[in-house]
């Protein structure tokens, strides 16, 4: 929460003002994450919205304190909260030689318990940032590994063909690549399962360290092993292009036959180390490449064919039984030890033993089946033909290790080759070509190529294929017997006509006697060094040197001039990508990790720019505001009557004098009792109280009449007479009443007027003390039926007493006779029930009562009690009078005043 | 929900049904006693609601008074009902007279002339209106002054004029007045007749929840 500092309302982060006063809210130092781009707290180690790391770690490992934690919070004993990070799990098979000691100053970071395996492995195996490139350890035996080459990269028993024997050739020590990471690789294997057993027995004894070393640190590891002394100018290959099982594979240099490449879709071996590489990879040694040879033209994983001398060979590890195919087994050499137990996945199991063996004759290896032209490639004696299990395509590949021409390849069906396998020609070594390099599958393909530079319209990787790679310093042992996969075996010898293309059809000049495979048009017949002629492409186009002068002219890109390694031969400078060792997360450890950006960790404070783009009418608009509030609030407006001098001591004087007026003629007739002729009450409208009277007058003697007292106390002075005429007709004609009231205060008003009344005229005709009815509808209905009556008689001062009281005699289903008396304001509302019926007659008012008591008794008026009877009855009409005139008076001034105000 | 939901709305819908089927030619006979218990019990809730009301009221003065609101009004209901019941209850036990006989003697004495001076002013507070519209509106103000003029000029005991402004009475508020408030009536009866159908088919529970 981001509190205002003016009036200290919590604000959510984020806020630029305050929600309460506006105010500007300061900007808060936080964290931006770099992959969500997400504000974070300073204080915080991890994202909150994506959960990445936010603090790198920090020399020792532990996480640097945070950007907004205070020193004091830094340096507290509180601990720090741990950054994600793999748990330290052993490899399952740790290897014996681990020279990737980790450095002091690189701490790993705890694992943790969801760390997958195989991060923990490539942890593990990963080199250190304080460390060069350090050789590359084979990886340790699996005796049993869940992951097995697939089915049909395992041969049948007694497949392993000769040529792939014959490629196990004693190369020269080779310093083993690294392994390196392989983030392409979707299983990666740690360091100590790198190469499997049987391909690390093949691998070549490592040679002493050289200036190429480093060379081949850049070299994908599973060419490695083809090339001994790389050159200083070959393009710095990413290692992961190479794959596991082929990093071992390092070439003798004196390897007759190259191996054939290794199928893409082969997981790559581990970098296998000095001494395990397998013999057969120690035998494919080839000629060391060309110096001149223009840098960062040729792939390292194909430099890297020369395999190493055979003599550092290390013993390879013995394979499984189950895991090392027997035709592959064939392919070692006959001091080769068994293949040690290694993850299967990493190395076919065709290319097991595929060493190069030049001084092993076939003959020796009954149950090898190497293939016609691998055992060209080895140099050694051809397999019968009958033996060869190689494919054609592939006989005489080997290059003329020791100067022997390939056999020719039998027949082979044309269809079982692979087409782009079918053009391939192993061109004879020509007397000025060097010696031609090992079996190395690639060179053994490609053939031999011309070293120079004048010789480069053939692509280099290819011609750096094709060089035989050095001789080895030890004769590489006894090629183990391999087998030949089944699809290998089908392929079968390569036709006469292939194999022995014309001269005039082969790129490369005088063609061998025997060119296993089918070489394609454009690379048939080329000679190393000579311009490469016309060729027809998939689409029948014809592309020529000349023409394709993209070919030649192709810049190369950058990412992949980036690859290129130095020029000084034996000076490691590596990518710095690739120098670079992630030493925080879950990535800590690991190489070729693009480094972080550098904003994390950075605290990003910088205010948001504000510019959005307003436009000019918005701003004019708000430049008007903006004005108006500079000139104040507005005031509201405020009527203010017209004050003339004098004028509030006249409102005071009139209402006093009004006030006065009113007093003295409500109270000054009654008080003194004033009567005098000038009020006249004159003619009483009889049909104010005619009809009620006719009614009370046809009752008997002895019956039973119902009278109501609902009205109000205030009309209590209105109805009195009402009530009083109608108790004394009640009395002159018999009749017995009893008095309800459906309100508490009803009792009390009859009450009021019985005290007015007469004793002997009250005791007569009221039955009993007057009764509350509540529930006014149930009430009335309940009176109704409990007091069964001749008459009803209603006083009330408002039209819906009598109209409920109309409404329970019709629901009780009686017929007795309504007469209302009602004050003269709901007489106009109360009318038309005397005129429908339903009331039979209606006393009205004051006026009509007294008229009612005067029909009555004429004499009432005589007498003492009769004039104070006149007096009071007419103080009343003089205040009523006086009111009415005021009234209307004060309506004529308000108009006039009113239109002067108006106008 | 038996005693809070349905029973009551069950007890309303069939009193109810039963009441206004009392009323029938052909079921008035036999549900007519019925009608009349229910009227009776009727009367006991209204009786027993108006001393309900009554205990309420003090109630909600005294907590009126503990939060101090309005302290000096509930102050004076509750000492002024204090007084009357205690009078009430003295006359009767002291005196030795009728229980109405204090009760009265507090309304005539009390009670009564409050009730004047309450309907006098509400007189003169509808004149004011009346002047204040006027100076709102001249033309309706203009209209009501001349009605009203005319309408307490007749009313007086001793008409003013009578021979003249009786008959502008008797055109002005016998059709015109009359009639809207007889409309005004009927919509009034026709409401409540809805409200009742709407009770009796249980549409309606003003007593649930």
């Amino acid at each position: 929460m981001n509190y205002c500092p003016s009036c200290g309302t919590a604000n959510r982060d984020g806020s630029r003002f305050c929600n309460e006063c506006g105010h500007k809210l300061p900007s808060k130092t936080g964290i931006i994450c770099p992959m969500c781009s997400h504000m974070n707290p300073a204080d915080n180690m991890y994202c909150d919205n994506c959960k990445a790391r936010l603090v790198p770690l920090g020399p020792t490992g532990q996480p640097a304190a945070p950007a907004g934690a205070s020193p004091a919070t830094a340096s507290s004993a509180a601990p720090i909260k741990k950054p994600l990070s793999l748990p330290t799990k052993p490899a399952e098979e740790p290897a014996p030689e681990e020279p990737d000691t980790p450095p002091e100053s690189v701490a790993q970071p705890e694992p943790e318990a969801d760390e997958p395996n195989w991060l923990v492995r490539l942890r593990a195996a990963a080199p250190k940032p304080s460390e060069k490139r350090p050789t590359v350890e084979p990886p340790a035996p699996q005796p049993s590994s869940s992951q097995e080459i697939p089915d049909w990269m395992k041969p049948a028993e007694g497949e392993v063909p000769d040529w792939f024997q014959r490629l196990a050739e004693p190369a020269s020590a080779q310093p083993s690549e690294p392994e390196s990471v392989q983030p392409s690789e979707p299983e990666p294997q740690p360091e100590e399962e790198g190469l499997p057993d049987w391909m690390a027995q093949l691998r070549p004894a490592p040679a002493a360290p050289s200036a190429s070393q480093t060379e081949e640190e850049q070299a994908p590891d599973w060419l490695t092993t083809f090339d001994t002394t790389p050159p200083a100018s070959s393009g710095a290959a990413s290692e992961e292009e190479l794959p596991n099982w082929l990093k071992g594979m390092s070439a003798e240099p004196e390897a007759p036959a190259p191996a054939p490449p290794p199928p893409p879709s082969m997981p790559p071996p581990a970098a296998p180390v000095a001494e395990e590489e397998p013999d057969w990879l120690a035998n494919l040694r080839r000629e060391p490449l060309e110096t001149s040879e223009p840098a960062g033209e040729t792939p390292d994983w194909l430099m890297a064919v020369e395999e190493p001398p055979a003599a550092e060979a290390p013993a390879a590890q013995p394979a499984p039984a189950e895991e090392v195919p027997d035709w592959l087994m064939g392919l070692r050499g006959p001091s080769q030890p068994e293949p040690a137990a290694e993850p299967a996945e990493q190395v076919p199991d065709w290319l097991i033993g595929a060493r190069e063996q030049p001084e092993a004759p076939p003959a020796e290896h009954p149950e090898a089946e190497a293939p016609d032209w691998l055992s060209r490639l080895s140099g050694a004696p051809e397999a019968p033909p009958e033996q060869a299990e190689a494919p054609e395509w592939l006989m005489g590949v080997a290059p003329a290790v020791g100067g022997e021409p390939p056999a020719p390849a039998t027949q082979t069906p044309a269809e079982e080759v692979p087409g782009w396998l079918r053009d391939f020609r192993i061109a004879e070594p020509t007397p000025e070509a060097p010696a031609p390099s090992p079996a190395t599958p690639v060179s053994a393909f490609v053939g031999e190529r011309a070293e120079t530079e004048e010789q480069a319209e053939v692509p280099d990787w290819l011609s750096e294929a094709a060089r035989p790679a050095p001789p080895a310093a030890a004769p590489e042992a006894p090629a183990e017997p391999v087998e030949v996969p089944a699809w290998l075996r089908d392929l079968g010898p390569l036709p006469a006509a292939a194999a022995a293309p014309h001269p005039e059809e082969t790129p490369f000049g005088e063609a061998p006697a025997a060119v296993p495979g089918e070489f394609p048009e454009w690379l048939r017949g080329q000679q190393p060094g000579q311009p490469t002629p016309a060729f027809a492409d998939e689409s029948g186009r014809t592309l020529t040197p000349e023409a394709t002068t993209g070919l030649e002219a192709a810049t190369i890109p950058s990412w992949l001039q980036a690859l290129k390694p130095p020029e000084v031969p034996g000076e490691a400078v590596a990518a710095p990508h690739e120098a670079f060792v992630e030493t925080e997360g879950i990535l800590a450890g690991l190489a070729s990790v693009l480094p972080a950006a550098e904003v994390m960790g950075r605290a990003q404070g910088a205010p948001a720019s504000r510019n959005v783009g307003i436009p000019a009418a918005d701003l004019a608009r708000a430049g008007v505001f903006g004005e108006l509030l500079a000139r104040g609030a507005l005031a509201p407006t405020v009527i203010k009557p017209r004050q003339v001098a004098g004028s509030r001591v006249g409102d005071v004087v009139v209402r006093v004098l009004i006030a006065l007026l009113l007093l003295v003629v409500a109270v000054l007739p009654n008080s003194l009792g004033f009567a005098s002729s000038f009020i006249q009450l004159g003619e009483v409208d009889a049909g104010l109280y005619k009809p009620a009277a006719d009614q009370v007058a046809a009752l008997s003697e002895g019956q039973h009449v119902l009278m109501v007292f609902d009205y109000d106390a205030f009309q209590a002075l209105e109805m009195r007479p009402i009530a009083e005429a109608f108790l004394s007709h009640l009395a002159q004609r018999g009749a017995r009443a009893t008095l309800v009231s459906l309100n508490p205060t009803g009792l009390a008003l009859a009450d009021t007027v019985l005290s007015r009344l007469p004793e002997e005229v009250a005791l007569d005709v009221v039955l009993a003390a007057p009764i509350y009815y509540p529930g006014q509808a149930i009430g009335a209905q309940r009176a109704l039926l409990d007091n069964p009556a001749d008459l009803l008689v209603v006083l009330s001062g408002s039209p819906d007493s009598v109209r409920l009281w109309i409404e329970q005699v019709s629901a009780a289903g009686l017929h007795t006779p309504i007469v209302a008396g009602i004050s003269a304001g709901a007489l106009p509302q109360a009318q038309p029930y005397v005129q429908s019926g339903q009331v039979r007659g209606a006393v009205a008012g004051m006026v009509g009562g007294l008229a009612y008591q005067r029909a009555l008794d004429p004499d009432l008026d005589a007498g003492d009690s009769g004039l104070d009877r006149v007096v009071r009855t007419e103080s009343v009409y003089v205040s009523q009078l006086a009111f009415a005139l005021i009234l209307i008076a004060g309506m004529i001034v308000s108009l006039i005043t009113g239109s002067r105000q108006a106008g | 929900m038996l005693f809070r939901r349905i029973l009551p709305v069950a007890l309303t819908i069939s009193i109810g049904w039963l009441v206004l089927l009392s009323f029938l030619p052909i079921l008035n006979v036999p549900l007519t006693p019925v009608r009349a218990l229910l009227v009776d019990w009727a009367v006991l809730l209204a009786a027993i609601a108006l001393v309900l009301g009554f205990i309420n009221l003090i109630g909600v003065h005294f907590r009126r008074i503990a939060r101090r609101e309005n302290v000096v009004y509930s102050l004076t209901l509750i000492a002024s009902a204090g007084i009357a019941l205690g009078y009430w209850i003295g006359s009767m036990v002291i005196d030795q007279q009728p229980p109405d006989a204090g009760l009265n003697r507090l309304f005539t004495t009390i009670i009564l002339p409050t009730q004047s001076a309450l309907g006098m002013l509400l007189a003169i507070l509808i004149a004011v209106a009346g002047f204040r519209a006027l100076r709102v509106r001249r033309t309706v103000g203009m209209i009501l002054f001349v009605l009203s003029a005319a309408v307490v000029a007749v009313t007086q005991p001793v008409a003013l004029f009578g021979n003249i402004l009786r008959p502008i009475r008797e055109w002005l508020i016998d059709p015109i007045t009359t009639g809207s408030l007889r409309g005004v009536l009927l919509g009034v009866a026709l409401g409540g007749i809805a409200v009742g159908l709407r009770l009796l088919v249980g549409a309606d529970k003003p007593q649930g929840d």
